[in-house]
């Protein structure tokens, strides 16, 4: 149903087509805006693509549940290290019965002689917990780091506590002169000497079981005090 | 300016010259020696290493320190003041880490004066040093020492 | 207007029966003191030849791949997640060993490039998962018709030759790497924003005092005057972003491979933050690793595509 228009003066019937056009074009939007049907929630969590494709789209494999790769990792390497969880215990924050900063510690290694000292720092990092331990020797002061998992550590020991709580978290102010505890030689001899008469009464024991009265040794000291 | 913890008869030394650059090979960590030292890192020195120094200072022997006594210190002492020799850094102020992942630092710099074939000079140590002189190829000097850690 | 030669090629007689100094094939004229003396703008015919006689150009892209047979990995990497640091002890020598942990995340071969089509080998690989209506269409088609799921991270491994291109849509776990070998490894290092000159080139700085005035870690002379033009040159390093960019890190050892959970744990550094991707493909400067009878059946797979 095209308007009629003039073969010979084309020209003439523009206001027409133009008039026909915007009646279209208005039918057009009309019509696209029409009320569709709501789609409901289901069908639009599907995806759906708007166009029709010939391809499908898969969803994800399934995703692993080990979401912390690096526990996994340093627990297996603790129940070898650490198997008793003796280490664990002795410096975990939870525990009161637990080693702290200003206590005298002694370190007794697989490979050499056994090293005792002030505890001025603790470094909590998982598998790389480390003390840091302060000692005077041959008059010339020492510092060590141990690493308290690693295998050449063979067992750490509560010297002598602190009589009072330490108030700062690392005490490197104990360098200075002023505060420098020097030579824990002494204490730790004595408490050697004790615990060579505890084990000489009780029966010499296994390594494993000598951590333990180790431990048992601590409460002792500490309900003297 | 380092201590010196020997018997030789000096007391305090100055490093002038570090002996070292092919560390890495000696120890055969088997990392490549580091080929021109491009840190202030790579200047220092550790335990084990070989420096040349200067004598600054000499030890004074025995009580008899009146006068006179400095004909019977100078028979003593195999070194004198300004002598250059060469010299082992047996503890460091530095941090020196481990294979474990232990680390040891000492209060003071220390070393021990050898000749040139590389034997002490001293008889005796009065002193803690370091282990690791024993992996540089020391056991010498780690065997004249009262004790190491 | 002079009349065209009416000389064709079927007038003229067979090649094997012309002399070869009559009419040589490949043109040697116009080629003097090792470089060629046809005029710039001349149009090179069949026996004037811009190139002729000078020696083959080693800026071709067979120059390109015969340079790189040596050192192109003849399998692919992958791509992982760093997770972290930890360490390792050795329960006998009691020698602890830093390492990094890093976690496959649905590893999956996507597509490849050939020498044919793109000009030489290498297999795309995606890893992680993305939700589809995150994905342009485009790239949906290209996952669907590799039959793989949408893929958070793409990337493409080199490798030598067609041997190398596991198959399509095959899925990779750690196992891929032996325990022992080495890797190399590349991600973008931890972003540290704009940093000065001494902190981003290792400069000295400048003197603490001696007349030093608010310039104590400044550039300093950015170049030469007049006589190097007046301008800073290309290339002049100054403050700026620093990290963020790619960083390799050679001939790391794989201390473990457990292909349950899906970690890798490689030993010492890997460059960038927790959480970034890493490329690990087999290590170029260490002999390729020999692969066992455990990994037969990927071998069988990368059989059946080549």
């Amino acid at each position: 149903m095209a308007p009629t228009t003039h073969s010979l003066r084309p020209l003439s019937c523009w206001k027409t087509i133009f008039r026909h056009t915007r009646l279209q074009k208005a039918a057009t939007r009309l019509l696209t805006t029409q009320a569709q049907p709501k789609r409901t929630f289901e069908e639009s969590k599907l995806i759906a693509p708007r166009r029709k494709s010939n391809f499908k789209i898969l969803g994800p494999p399934p995703a692993l549940k080990f979401k912390e790769p690096i526990k996994d990792v340093t627990n297996a390497q603790l129940a070898i290290l650490d198997p008793t969880n003796a280490r664990s215990t002795l410096f975990s924050k939870t525990n009161p019965e637990a080693a702290h900063v200003g206590d005298i510690l002694l370190v007794r290694l697989k490979t050499g002689d056994p090293f005792a000292g002030v505890c001025i720092n603790i470094r909590r990092r998982g598998i790389d917990t480390g003390i840091l331990l302060r000692n005077e020797l041959t008059r010339i002061g020492v510092e060590m780091w141990f690493k308290i998992y690693s295998p050449n550590v063979e067992g750490i020991e509560v010297v002598q506590r602190k009589e009072k709580r330490a108030r700062r978290a690392r005490l490197t102010y104990m360098r200075k002169p002023k505060h420098d505890m020097g030579s824990v030689q002494n204490i730790v001899l004595a408490y050697q000497r004790s615990r060579g008469a505890l084990r000489g009464s009780g029966g010499a024991g296994t390594l494993g079981k000598d951590e333990l009265k180790g431990g048992k040794r601590k409460v002792k000291g500490k309900g003297k005090r | 300016m380092l201590n010196c913890i020997d018997n030789s008869g000096a007391a305090i030394v100055e490093c002038v010259q570090v002996m070292k650059m092919k560390r890495a090979a000696k120890i055969g960590t088997g990392s490549p020696p580091l080929s021109p030292p491009h840190t202030h890192a790579d200047w220092c020195c550790l335990i084990g290493d070989r420096i040349i120094v200067v004598v600054q200072k000499q030890r004074n022997f025995g009580p008899e320190s009146g006068p006179g006594a400095s004909v019977s210190t100078s028979a003593a002492n195999k070194v004198r003041r300004g002598d250059i020799r060469h010299a082992v850094v047996v503890r460091t102020v530095k941090k020196l880490q481990r294979t474990d992942g232990s680390v040891v630092k000492f209060d003071d710099n220390a070393c021990v004066l050898i000749n040139k074939a590389g034997e002490p000079i001293g008889t005796r140590l009065n002193g803690i040093v370091g282990t690791e002189l024993r992996k540089m190829k020391w056991s010498k000097i780690l065997s004249l020492a009262p004790m190491h850690l | 207007m002079a009349p065209k030669l009416p000389i064709s090629w079927a007038q003229l007689p067979p090649t094997f029966l012309l002399p070869d100094t009559f009419l040589p094939l490949i043109a040697k004229r116009g080629v003097k003191y090792g470089w060629t003396t046809a005029p710039k703008r001349g149009k090179p015919n069949r026996f004037n030849q811009q190139t002729a006689g000078l020696p083959t150009l080693l800026q071709s892209p067979a120059a390109a791949l015969a340079r790189k047979a040596r050192t192109l990995p003849l399998r692919t990497g992958l791509l992982a997640i760093k997770k972290g640091m930890t360490a390792l002890y050795d329960p006998e020598t009691g020698v602890r060993t830093p390492c990094t942990v890093v976690q496959l995340d649905r590893v999956q071969v996507v597509a490849h490039k050939t020498r044919e089509k793109n000009g030489y080998f290498a297999v795309q690989i995606g890893a992680g998962s993305k939700e589809p209506g995150n994905v342009t269409r485009p790239l949906l088609g290209h996952f669907s018709g590799a039959g793989v799921s949408p893929k958070r991270h793409l990337s493409e491994f080199r490798v030598l030759n067609s041997a190398g291109l596991l198959k399509i849509g095959e899925t990779i776990g750690p196992e891929w790497f032996l325990e022992g070998q080495f890797v190399d490894t590349r991600s973008n290092s931890r972003g540290m924003g704009f940093e000065g000159g001494m902190k981003r080139h290792n400069w000295k700085g400048q003197p603490a005092s001696h007349g030093n005035s608010l310039a104590h870690r400044l550039m300093g002379s950015s170049g030469p005057s007049q006589g190097a033009g007046s301008r800073v040159h290309p290339g002049k390093k100054m403050p700026g972003r620093m990290g963020g960019h790619q960083v390799t890190q050679q001939n790391l050892k794989v201390l473990k491979v457990d292909a349950e959970k899906g970690i890798l744990v490689l030993n010492g550094a890997v460059s960038g933050p927790k959480g970034c991707v890493v490329k690990i493909q087999d290590a170029i400067k260490k002999p390729w690793p020999t692969i066992p009878a455990a990994v037969e059946d990927v071998k069988e797979a990368l059989h059946a595509t080549a």
